[in-house]
């Protein structure tokens, strides 16, 4: 990946002698890879964060929006996490691109689970497993990036968590009852519930693609 | 932890993973978010208030300690200069045994100088009243008056006793001789008789003047 730090180039200069005053920038960083910026930036250089701050910010972003509604919460839930992602940066190894996203998005994730347990997000009463319901992918495929996100933005806070840690981050349910301090068949009835509102909700949208399956 | 489960490739998925914006909603403002970032991140290190405050604490510990010794030496130049008279004890006074509703005793003497009919709170007894002696607090000295008692006091003047015959040899059997300073020559005479002795003074000063003490057994 190759990173470039344009700004030098702008007709004016002004965003460069900006960032010179403000950042105090000791390095000029051009066409850097992004390990070098991960090295640079495990030494302190404001440069060098700033560029993975601008790199990886919209996307850790619209991930803290899928688990806080609140864009205002969101926001300082991404500025918590990445103050945690460069103050343990000293400490990671570089072993590619994937292993750095999961590492913030897992950071990500934990700072968003604290903010719902501070806020007694999680009145989740423990359930029995309940059938499970199969979403049909080709529904969803049907369905542009936008569209999935606001369904799912739709759902309670519960479901919606389940829903985004099993289905989206790939955990199964004994990790997700670990972490939420639930019972794996809550976990499980959370998430068939929170699939069936969506299934409910594509039909309201005109899309009946969704099959069910019984256990 | 992340990914154990393997992850379905389904489309619908990597879409929302890879979203990066919200069209609908823009991100307010981007550069102001790393601005509160690069604060909190490059901000100094507050001093810590607690090490000025413990610094405070000491020196004022030490200001108190020196202030009281300092204190303490000055009343002890004071009480040397200025004795205490000797501290006499007084007894304190016995407080009245306390009467309460309750029977209380009554001597059999003053029983029998009243010859009334008792109240019935009242119950005769044997024993004497003895005053409740615990009540008394003893007299207690101050530390004041201690310490001028423990330096003021003269040590006591060591008087030797010396027997009577150690003094001089007598003159006579009844007559003792004892020298003044100005060469005047006292004489005693003894003279005993059978209810009461004699004592004679004589002078070499201003002539004979013989005085006389008569010294009976009942004095």
């Amino acid at each position: 990946m190759q990173l470039f730090f344009a700004r030098i180039d702008e007709p004016s200069g002004q965003p460069f002698i900006f960032y010179l005053h403000l950042y105090n920038y000791k390095t000029i960083l051009f066409d850097m890879e992004l390990p070098e910026l991960i090295k640079e930036a495990k030494q302190g250089s404001a440069a060098a964060q700033k560029c993975l701050f601008d790199l990886l910010a919209n996307r850790m972003f619209v991930l803290c929006r899928r688990y806080v509604k609140s864009p205002e919460n969101a926001e300082e839930l991404l500025l918590d996490g990445f103050y945690k992602f460069f103050k343990g940066l000293a400490a990671f190894t570089w072993e590619g691109d994937a292993a750095l996203h999961a590492w913030l998005k897992r950071i990500m994730i934990n700072e968003c689970l604290m903010f719902l347990r501070r806020k007694n997000a999680f009145t989740i009463v423990t359930e029995l497993a309940a059938e499970e319901i199969a979403l049909d992918a080709d529904a969803l495929d049907k369905l542009s990036a936008e569209e999935i996100f606001g369904l799912v933005t739709q759902l309670p806070v519960g479901y919606r968590t389940v829903f985004n840690l099993y289905h989206i981050e790939g955990m199964n349910h004994r990790e997700i009852a670990v972490l939420l301090d639930i019972s794996e068949g809550t976990s499980k009835s959370q998430l068939s519930k929170a699939k069936a509102l969506l299934q409910k909700m594509i039909l309201q949208k005109g899309t009946a693609y969704v099959t069910r399956k019984t256990r | 932890m992340l990914h154990e489960r393997p992850v379905e490739p389904d489309g619908w998925k990597d879409k929302l993973d890879r979203l990066d914006n919200l069209p609908g909603e823009p991100w307010a403002d981007k550069n102001a978010a790393w601005d509160k970032l690069y604060h909190r991140l490059h901000e100094k290190p507050k001093r810590k208030a607690g090490a000025w405050w413990l610094a405070a604490a000491v020196f004022l510990l030490l200001v108190l300690m020196a202030s009281l010794l300092l204190t303490h030496k000055v009343e002890k130049t004071w009480v040397k200069n200025n004795p205490l008279p000797v501290h006499t004890d007084i007894p304190a006074p016995v407080p009245a045994p306390v009467q309460g509703k309750k029977a209380y005793p009554v001597a059999p003497a003053v029983m029998a100088k009243n010859k009334k009919p008792l109240p019935l709170n009242v119950r005769p007894i044997d024993t004497p009243i003895v005053a409740p002696v615990a009540t008394v607090a003893p007299p207690v000295k101050t530390d004041t008056q201690l310490l001028a008692n423990a330096m003021v006091l003269p040590s006591p003047k060591k008087l030797r006793v010396v027997h009577i015959n150690e003094l001089e040899a007598p003159a006579g059997n009844d007559v003792q001789t004892a020298r003044q300073p100005n060469n005047r020559t006292l004489h005693f005479s003894l003279t005993q008789t059978e209810d009461a002795r004699m004592v004679s003074y004589e002078t070499t000063n201003a002539g004979f003047n013989p005085f006389k003490v008569k010294i009976r057994a009942q004095n």
